[in-house]
């Protein structure tokens, strides 16, 4: 295959980061077609493992994609070049809103509309936890877990940091417990 | 000074945090609305407006807030330092660990991860019912009707330009 040049992965990445709107699972499919289906640059298997890797590391999940696209056509340079390009657009706008548009947002009726409409932005997270919470997994360890970290995030100011490490760690406890009860140790790895 | 300072805090945001969109500004809202970047409403505002401008959530965030606590300078540095862990990270994992990922322990880390992110999302709920809730000292009770009519057309995936219009009327005609 014909080498892709950095220019075409910046003008690719770059129309990817400008028509995703509002992110969010959308945006995966929109990235998915247009990587795959449009450009064929690499193969909807590869495209799967890098979603799943993507999003199972931590960061902003289209980034995370478009390093690892990025370095599968151009080495580490297109990764760091299609990650840039791809948040581009949402920087600019924003920069856009910030600067032009503050005059607009501090109008009295901007104002008033804004007040119904974090009501509804409310209502989106509430709907975007109740999706996470329905694909989670709910042993007993997490639930208790769960209610612990959600009363000192209420109550403190504790930087959400020290909680993150606990729960990456009770996680592979759970682990490593599976693997005692079955006695099948590192084979398990394979699976 | 105050560049480095949310250059350290948004290079922790980027390497810890987890959970995608929603998960990754929860953790804005909870240091930077502590560390005054942001207000809450200011923070309210720019997820209705992110649902509306191109690309990912978190770097529309992170780019206001950066921009409101350092002009133009700030929003270039909070939102390089929100991604450059993820360089750091894919990197990592594509030079060593690609063919470990996926597995049993990775997943059950990762169990435990979005146990605590969920936590931080309903934790982040209460400052933001505040912000809808209560106008100028008095509770609106009245916006438990727009709140589950937004909470319902996100459920059932309905144009959330049409769930921002309907909330944003409703502001202007009955609050």
């Amino acid at each position: 295959m014909e080498e892709v040049s950095l220019w075409e992965l910046i003008t690719t990445f770059f129309t990817i980061g400008s028509i995703t709107i509002g992110g969010g699972p959308g945006g995966l499919s929109i990235t998915q077609s247009y990587i795959v289906d449009k450009k064929k640059w690499i193969t909807q298997d590869e495209m799967l493992d890098f979603i799943t890797m993507g999003q199972s590391l931590p960061g902003v999940i289209t980034v995370n994609i478009s390093l690892f696209v990025g370095h599968k056509l151009r080495g580490y340079k297109g990764g760091i070049v299609a990650s840039i390009a791809v948040i581009l657009p949402a920087f600019l706008s924003i920069i856009g809103i910030a600067v032009f548009l503050r005059p607009v947002l501090e109008m009295p009726i901007v104002q008033s509309a804004f007040s119904g409409v974090r009501v509804g932005v409310l209502g989106i997270i509430i709907s975007a936890a109740y999706r996470m919470a329905e694909v989670m997994k709910w042993k007993k360890i997490y639930i208790i877990l769960g209610l612990i970290a959600l009363i000192i995030f209420i109550l403190t100011d504790l930087n959400p940091v020290s909680l993150f490490v606990i729960g990456a760690l009770v996680g592979f406890l759970q682990y490593k417990k599976e693997v005692d009860v079955r006695g099948i140790g590192k084979q398990d790895d394979t699976n | 000074m105050i560049l480095i300072k949310l250059m350290l805090d948004f290079l922790a945001i980027g390497f810890i945090s987890y959970g995608g969109g929603i998960g990754m500004i929860s953790y804005i809202q909870k240091v930077g609305v502590q560390k005054g970047w942001i207000t809450l409403d200011q923070f309210s505002d720019m997820i209705a407006l992110s649902q509306v401008t191109p690309g990912p959530i978190a770097i529309n965030i992170a780019t206001y807030s950066g921009y409101n606590v350092a002009g133009i300078p700030g929003a270039i540095v909070s939102t390089l330092a929100l991604v450059i862990p993820s360089f750091i990270l894919v990197f990592l994992v594509i030079k060593f660990f690609s063919k470990h990922m996926n597995t049993k322990w990775m997943e059950s880390i990762l169990d435990g991860l979005r146990v605590v992110v969920l936590a931080l999302i309903l934790s982040s709920l209460i400052p933001l019912f505040e912000a809808g809730f209560i106008v100028q000292g008095d509770i609106k009770w009245l916006s438990v009707l727009p709140l589950a009519y937004a909470t319902w057309a996100s459920l059932k995936k309905r144009n959330i330009l049409t769930v921002l219009a309907v909330t944003g009327l409703w502001g202007i005609f009955m609050m």
